[in-house]
């Protein structure tokens, strides 16, 4: 029983995803065609410094993209392409676009999972310690304190984290992504605001669960309170955390766009910032897809982590 | 099912003369915050080996009761004065911190919702192990054999494998019995079980109450029996309390109550319950509500709903004066609080 | 006194409460206002009122440049100093401000009522229709803002139009699915069916009965995410992408300041306070509203199992 309603549960969401993918895929191939400017010309732009263009040049690079073909002639090439990871060369770099996705990717997960795990260490025992007594005045004080991390922006905590830890004590690199030191300020920054929505989640989650009849239930085999809480607690209260990690991660590996900038780290924002600047087609077009794929596999390992830490997950969920 | 489980009642007497385990003495609770009495002045004993079965519509503060045994008072109640002896030992006096070592060692409980009480993200070995681990200091590992000797006594088949359940997996009736086997791992000597069949289906209520019986004499535990039905009552109880707005309105040995009830209220009770629909195959509905009785503060908690009153024409002392628990018949203990019954006993006004 | 009084009084005696706040007490028993709520609405009050008469009280022009006085520290004349070009930096702060905050108001109005209006029509649309809206929602989030902001931007180019439409289509998400959530609720309320039973129409139940009984949450996620609306919208003039020059705003401000920081922090300081400070301000009052809505309902009782 238990195993078809999984099947059908794995099968109805893989295709959702196949058919958003397909859809975004559409739309991510439109865009060259959609902006005012000619895909030839947007390239030879991007790789000249001269503006006037050479028109037999532009005809040339025309008939070698392929782009006097029908439109969907030409989306199925590159869908094909697509299919095998072949994403064309970056207009600007000349690099082959894959290449470019892999490097950014390792350098965005590492800083976006460091920031996202420092988040989740200390928003789990602020929304614990919170939940703990509602509406006193610790709880306020996290509310007022999360408030106050989702009010900074990040570019302003950048420079001034970089103002003094580099300029002033010397103690940290500005920017790059080098060695342990200089990951330190971007992942801090880039922490900010998951750890203030995480510690509301959690917060709210422990509320609920610390008053479930199993915790009572627990407090009544002989279980002290802090026995109870980490044992039956804190795994329950985690859940929500684990999806809004989750959310995040697929977020944030779509690009930290403005730490990335402030740091100078090459990473998938930066990657992105830049194409958008250069009218990079093939890397914006990669991106998309790249980002709803992203999403979609990240959502199914969470999925699967989900169903691993409450069981009852695999049956509750499909009902929903 | 009444039949079966029957013969497993204890012989009247023998227990009579065994040591209290839990000794309720003149407990008051409430809720400041509705200004509710929840339990009114409770007197309540059971013996070593005695299934005690407190009896009594919703809402007249049962669970209350089992709830301030355990000191697991929902948010809001306070405890205004009272003593619930443990082997003698007031457990209303010991220090919080002193109750862990309590809870799941003297005194364990059994709910009405059994699934709920598991926790959802925990195998329920583990759960079932831990008052092992922790009354006992025996590791995880070392208690596994006990749990899964402890899930087969209470009747789960293939223990090995059920022990790595968890709660969604098993039915209400696999619960409760995972739940029996959770609280009675460390060998408490007194169970309350708060309805513990009243969620499940006649059959499976059946099998459970026999469990109950059978730790019962196994293990000489001390129950402590909530429930409203009058037939479980019957079926295994050697007492039974009945509760009313708080207070206990008749007590004796099961027999002597269920057979000659003195208060009017148990009467009522047995009318409605499916032991007397059995003989005239209607069900009664005990008229009014006893949420009137919450905001009385003397006289007779019943007299709003009482016809007794009425027709031996006391009204007017049970309004105005209440009540003591006294001798209601030959039974010994059998007490009940109403002034008609003093009344028609004594020869009174 | 009955005996149930004397009982009671000693219950309370046997768990003492909170003690009396007493200007918390008073501020909620009589306005029935969270402090989040008045500190919040005072803070912001002062700076929309600022910013609104602006043109009047600057005691610069924004773009007047004055070469010899680059640079310059904090002092009487100019209270947080002048930028590169010698423009007075408080001038700045407030015409920046108004573009910032405005700007925020208006794709976060935008943001409300798309998101209301889509979440309402999912959620009593039913069926493929609600289920392809919230795949859509579920689209969406997977891109961060700025991202999504970057792709429109890379197609129709930067401008004040693209901004809007950006931080719109990133922003109804939130609405859609609070607005889904409420309607499915209010949906199984009697004089919804009553409605429907007189044969009024779908878009009357919804004008009619849905939104006015959806509008107190509604409110409060607004006044939540305008603080994510003006820092979104820093975020993109700080990468050059928003507000272009000659016009400038916080964000723009910022990313001018960096280059300066190591000499002059002050550049830096003070639009960032700006922004940080509003957002905070409009972010209390909607996290007041929420408390006050939330105010003596079981959430806030302590678990009674952790004594
Ligand atoms: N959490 C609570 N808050 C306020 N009143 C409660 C609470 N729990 C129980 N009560 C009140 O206490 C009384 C006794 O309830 P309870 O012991 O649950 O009754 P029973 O178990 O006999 O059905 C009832 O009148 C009920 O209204
Ligand atoms: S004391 Fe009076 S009112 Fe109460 S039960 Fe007896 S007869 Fe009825
Ligand atoms: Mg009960």
């Amino acid at each position: 029983m238990d195993a078809i309603v999984m099947n059908v549960f794995v099968a109805k969401k893989f295709v959702i995803v196949l058919i958003t993918l397909l859809i975004v895929s559409i739309l991510a191939f439109l865009v060259p065609y959609v902006g005012s400017d000619d895909p030839a010309r947007a390239i030879l732009r991007a790789r000249t410094v001269d503006d006037a263009l050479d028109p037999a040049a532009i005809e040339a690079l025309r008939a070698e993209l392929g782009l006097n073909r029908s439109l969907i002639a030409q989306y199925l090439g590159w869908l094909w392409r697509a299919l095998h990871l072949d994403f064309g060369y970056s207009f600007a770099t000349r690099t082959a676009v894959d290449v470019m996705f892999v490097q950014a990717l390792k350098v965005t997960s590492l800083l976006a999972i460091s920031a996202l795990i420092l988040a989740m260490v200390i928003a789990v025992p602020l929304g614990t310690i919170a939940a703990m007594r509602p509406a006193r005045m610790f709880d306020n004080a996290v509310t007022v304190f999360t408030q106050t991390l989702i009010a900074i922006p990040e570019y302003w905590a950048g420079p001034l984290l970089v103002l003094f830890f580099s300029i002033h004590m010397g103690w940290l690199p500005s920017a790059g992504w080098r060695d342990f030191n200089s990951t330190i300020l971007p992942v801090v920054v880039l922490s900010l605001r998951p750890i203030a929505y995480f510690t509301q989640v959690s917060r709210s989650a422990m509320v609920e669960v610390l008053r479930a009849p199993y915790i009572g239930a627990a407090r009544g085999r002989g279980l002290t309170a802090s026995q109870t809480l980490v044992r039956h607690g804190l795994r329950n209260g985690m859940l929500p955390v684990i999806t809004m990690f989750s959310l995040w991660l697929t977020s944030l590996l779509g690009g930290s766009v403005v730490v990335e900038v402030i740091f100078g780290i090459p990473g998938m924002g930066w990657l992105l910032y830049d194409a958008v600047l250069n009218n990079d087609a093939p890397l914006i077009q990669a991106s998309i897809v790249f980002i709803v794929a992203l999403a979609a596999l990240i959502n199914t390992i969470t999925d699967i982590g989900y169903a691993l830490l409450n069981p009852s997950v695999r049956l509750t969920h499909d009902k929903a | 099912m009444t039949s079966i489980v029957l013969n497993a009642k204890k012989e009247v007497g023998a227990v009579q003369l065994a040591e209290p385990i839990l000794d309720i003495r003149n407990l008051n609770v409430g809720f400041a915050r509705n200004r509710l009495i929840a339990i009114d002045a409770l007197d309540l004993t059971v013996r070593r080996g005695e299934i005690v079965a407190l009896v009594g519509e919703s809402g007249s503060g049962k669970s209350m009761t089992a709830l301030t045994a355990m000191r697991l008072l929902p948010v809001g109640a306070g405890i205004i004065s009272g003593e619930v002896r443990v082997h003698g030992r007031d457990l209303l006096a010991l220090p919080p911190s002193a109750m862990n070592a309590v809870r799941g060692r003297e005194i364990a409980m059994l709910y009405q919702q059994p699934k709920i009480m598991l926790d959802p993200t925990a195998t329920i070995g583990r759960q079932i192990a831990e008052p092992l681990q922790i009354h006992r200091g025996l590791s995880l590992k070392d208690a596994w054999p006990h749990v899964i000797e402890a899930l087969r006594d209470v009747g789960i088949p293939e223990p090995e494998r059920r022990a790595m359940s968890y709660a969604h997996q098993l039915s209400g009736g696999m619960a409760q019995r995972v739940m029996i086997a959770a609280a009675l791992s460390a060998s408490p000597d007194i169970l309350i079980a708060d309805e513990p069949t009243t969620a499940l289906d006649v059959t499976v209520q059946a099998q459970i109450l026999k469990l109950l019986v059978r730790k019962r004499d196994e293990a000489s535990l001390a129950v402590l029996l909530i429930t409203h039905d009058l037939m479980v009552v019957s079926a295994i109880a050697d007492r039974v309390a009945v509760m009313y707005a708080g207070r206990i309105v008749e007590e004796g040995e099961t027999r002597a109550v269920l057979r000659s009830p003195r208060h009017p209220y148990t009467q009522a009770l047995l009318r409605s319950s499916l032991l007397a629909a059995e003989e005239d195959g209607r069900l009664y509905a005990i008229p009014g509500s006893a949420s009137a009785a919450r905001g009385l503060s003397c006289g007779c908690r019943y007299h709003p709903r009482c016809q007794a009153a009425r027709s031996l024409g006391i009204e007017e002392r049970c309004r105005s004066q209440e009540p003591s628990l006294s001798t209601a018949s030959a039974s010994p203990g059998h007490q009940s609080r109403c002034w008609g019954v003093q009344v028609t006993a004594g020869g009174m006004q | 006194m009955t005996r149930l009084d004397a009982d009671l009084g000693h219950i309370r005696a046997a768990n003492p409460r909170r003690g009396i706040r007493s200007w918390t007490l008073i501020s909620t028993r009589i306005f029935r206002v969270h402090w989040m709520l008045l500190i919040g609405a005072a803070i912001f009050s002062t700076i929309a009122l600022t910013l609104l008469v602006t043109p009047w009280i600057a005691p610069f022009d924004p773009s007047s440049q004055n070469i010899l006085k680059r640079l310059a520290s904090p002092s009487a004349a100019h209270w947080f100093g002048t930028d590169q070009l010698g423009r007075d930096v408080f001038t700045r702060v407030l015409y920046g401000g108004r573009f910032s905050v405005a700007m925020a108001a208006i794709t976060l109005i935008l943001c409300a009522v798309v998101g209301t209006i889509i979440g309402a029509i999912s959620a009593r649309a039913g069926g493929a229709a609600d289920e392809l809206l919230m795949r859509l929602v579920d689209l969406l989030v997977a891109f961060p803002d700025v991202v999504i902001a970057l792709f429109l931007i890379s197609v129709f180019g930067p401008g004040y139009g693209t901004l809007i439409v950006a931080l719109t289509i990133t922003g109804w998400t939130p609405f859609a699915r609070l607005m889904r959530g409420l309607t499915l609720e209010v949906n199984t309320k009697e004089y919804i069916e009553a409605a429907e039973a007189l044969g009024c129409s779908r878009w009357f139940i919804i004008f009619r009965h849905i939104i006015p009984n959806t509008l107190g949450p509604i409110f409060a996620i607004s006044f939540l995410r305008f603080g994510h609306k003006l820092i979104t919208v820093g975020a993109l003039s700080f990468l050059g992408l928003g507000v272009q020059p000659p016009n400038s705003d916080w964000g723009a401000m910022l990313a001018d300041a960096r280059n300066f920081m190591d000499r002059m922090p002050w550049l830096m300081i003070t639009p960032g306070l700006a922004v940080f400070i509003t957002a905070l301000s409009v972010t209390l009052i909607g996290k007041g509203i929420e408390l006050e809505r939330n105010r003596g309902r079981d959430e806030n009782a302590s678990s009674p199992y952790l004594k």
